[in-house]
């Protein structure tokens, strides 16, 4: 066996069409607004449906959504609806589209509170089944008239990133042309109860690469990506917003759920990423972080990111949605497509915040953005990690589709 | 790309290989638990295998005994009190994180949920991953470890014939140059003198699968009764029949969505 060489600059893939809601809202414009301002979308609620939600803020999706069996699966259509819709792909064109959907809690929501309120097995039954990610697909698939292959990935936070990645390579290998790859994840109780179990939630709200920074928020929210052959888009006659260049994916094999804090895979990820995508690193204009506001990871992340790239603008929008978990990668994904689009780059919101208090600092190296900015973007990055380890980054470049996230 | 290691195990006695650290094997979940004993069967010890090999986890309920324990905690003590330790097992990719650190592999590591397409989903993920050239070999494990707390739940679907089972299996996919013996796989030859149905392995008598497995008959996986795992197509299969027999068609089906491919005996083309 040989070890892998770095990969060689692979076709890129287009990016046809976004589409995505969360705390900041539903629809394009809704996020270009808040990733512009750097809007805080996280509140403490009282929701009975999310007990610690009343302590700990959260980014909740205020929307009405379609009735589905599952929250999650309704956010993931409202999301696909959008991106399909925007591709132009209309119902009755969409047999042969592909969907990938990653996912961290699926039909958690609806299976948990049919077991904590004491449901019998014959009740508890039909949601533990929809619980699993490929009914979520399947589900999904259906509702928007998808006919093509279906494929559901669950790696904790990475999940969005798993299925970005296979979907770029899905029709990078000729098996699809169009894929919908999808993030979403909807709050549930588990997911809050067992981020707080491990102190890994801060009361006051996530604070990302701030030097006070105590934690995560959780919020929820999905986001959908049209993955597009060139050779379809041209019989299209579709217009690209952007192009999905290049992916890395690599494990610490370090720990359950601390990075390495040496970052050594997430920086091997990153490399693989941009090999792939034959973009030089100095041609990276914009880093759209993991960011949670943890301690471990953004600490980890900045060290990677300085290390490789100096003083890059770097952001996380995690204040501005919560970390929305398997959906998270998506719409990250969508932020930088849409920074690219409008060529502009978003603030790092909580960031400001920290040192406005005067008990903090930001970490050295990459430059967390404060201010929404013009900035002349050729390629961009998303990083992700994930529990178990996992390190995803991806690597955007322009399009030439006209910018999908400003109001009309 | 070709198959070059293959185990299997039927039944929830797995125990863990000695490699695995005591504090592991006692936190570890019970799939993640299966999932060393199945690998260490086709990969003793893990040695050889390549720092940066890739990681699939292909499992369907995914770690079902710590999710029980995590919830049956919240259930008890409430949100604010639950134990964090059931938690970070009980997410769908900690199996996979767990044989990524205990091997020490750095490639390309994912879980997916495919239902009755478990099997061939993750030799598809395998081959994207070997054809992109990010991993020298992808190591898989395909399998669903259940408790008595879903198996409670399943034998209760009125009229069901579909009682579930615990088994995984592991497999090696390396690039066709590789230079370890295996059994090639093509997507697009569907001819083997053996058809594998699957979608769900059921069976009360595994000396069936495996004559089926190593004959020439097709065998229709729901047309037998006993277990069912539902990632565990190539489960029908043990170590002889994976060495000595023919040609085999694998086929899965779930909800109007059909997967198929052939993979051929070994050392063949």
């Amino acid at each position: 066996m040989t070890t892998p060489s770095a990969p060689t600059a692979r076709p890129p893939v287009a990016i046809t069409g976004l589409g995505c809601l969360g705390a900041a809202g539903v629809g394009l414009a809704a996020q270009t607004t808040a990733l512009r301002s750097g809007a805080c979308g996280l509140h403490r609620r009282d929701d009975p449906r999310l007990p610690l939600a009343a302590t700990l803020p959260i980014g909740r999706v205020d929307a009405d959504l379609p009735r589905l069996p599952g929250r999650t699966a309704a956010l993931a259509v409202v999301a696909g609806a959008e991106a399909l819709a925007g591709a132009g792909l209309h119902a009755g064109n969409r047999a042969d589209i592909a969907v990938v959907i990653g996912s961290c809690t699926a039909g958690m929501p609806e299976s948990e509170r049919d077991f904590l309120d004491g449901g019998d097995a014959d009740a508890v039954w039909p949601s533990y089944r929809r619980q699993q990610t490929h009914c979520l697909t399947a589900m999904v698939a259906r509702h928007l008239g998808c006919g093509g292959l279906r494929s559901a990935h669950s790696v904790a936070c990475a999940s969005a990133a798993a299925a970005l990645i296979e979907a770029t390579e899905l029709v990078r290998s000729g098996r699809a042309e169009r894929v919908l790859a999808i993030g979403a994840d909807a709050l549930c109780r588990l997911t809050m109860a067992g981020f707080h179990s491990l102190h890994l939630v801060d009361p006051a709200g996530c604070r990302p690469f701030a030097g006070n920074r105590a934690g995560m928020s959780l919020g929820e929210g999905a986001a959908a990506l049209v993955v597009e052959s060139a050779a379809s888009v041209g019989r299209r006659g579709a217009r690209p917003l952007a192009w999905l260049a290049g992916w890395g994916l690599r494990a610490d094999a370090y720990h359950i759920t601390s990075p390495d804090p040496a970052g050594t895979q997430l920086d091997r990820a990153i490399a693989d990423a941009l090999s792939d995508a034959g973009v030089a690193a100095s041609s990276i204009g914009y880093v759209s972080a993991h960011g949670t506001g943890t301690v471990d990871n953004d600490a980890c992340e900045a060290v990677v990111i300085a290390r490789r790239f100096g003083a890059v603008p770097m952001a996380s929008c995690k204040r501005t949605y919560g970390h929305t978990l398997g959906a998270a990668a998506a719409i990250e994904a969508v932020a930088c497509c849409l920074a690219l689009a409008g060529q502009e780059i978003w603030p790092s919101a909580g960031a400001a915040d920290a040192v406005d208090a005067g008990n903090g600092h930001v970490l050295a190296g990459p430059e967390i953005v404060r201010r929404a900015r013009p900035a002349r973007l050729d390629a961009v990055l998303s990083t992700t990690l994930a529990f178990g380890g996992v390190n995803a980054a991806l690597v955007f470049t322009p399009g030439d589709g006209p910018s999908p996230g400003e109001a009309p | 790309m070709k198959l070059t290691r293959f185990a299997r195990i039927v039944g929830d006695d797995a125990v863990c290989p000695a490699w695995v650290p005591p504090v592991q094997r006692r936190r570890l979940d019970p799939l993640a638990r299966l999932a060393t004993a199945v690998v260490d069967l086709a990969v003793p010890g893990g040695l050889g295998l390549n720092p940066d090999t890739g990681v699939i986890v292909s499992t369907s309920y995914g770690a079902v005994e710590s999710t029980h324990r995590f919830l049956v905690g919240m259930a008890q003590f409430g949100d604010a009190a639950a134990s964090p330790t059931p938690f970070t097992t009980s997410v769908h990719s900690s199996c996979a994180g767990a044989l990524g650190e205990l091997l020490g592999l750095h490639g390309p590591s994912t879980t997916i949920s495919q239902g009755g397409l478990g099997t061939l989903s993750a030799l598809r993920w395998a081959d994207l991953v070997l054809t992109a050239g990010r991993a020298p070999a992808v190591l898989m494990v395909i399998g669903d470890r259940h408790n008595d707390w879903t198996r409670r739940i399943v034998a209760t679907l009125s009229g069901s014939k579909w009682p579930i089972g615990d088994g995984a299996v592991a497999l090696l996919a390396e690039p066709d140059h590789a230079p370890a013996p295996g059994r090639r796989l093509d997507w697009s030859g569907l001819s083997g003198a053996l058809t594998l149905d699957g979608g769900g392995l059921r069976t009360d008598d595994e000396s069936l699968l495996v004559t089926a497995a190593t004959g020439s008959r097709r065998l229709i996986a729901p047309d037998l009764i006993g277990s069912w795992w539902p990632c565990c197509l190539l489960a029908g299969m043990d170590s002889a029949a994976w060495r000595d027999g023919p040609d085999c068609t694998l086929r899965e089906g779930e909800g109007g969505q059909v997967l198929a491919a052939r993979i051929g005996q070994l050392n063949s083309d």
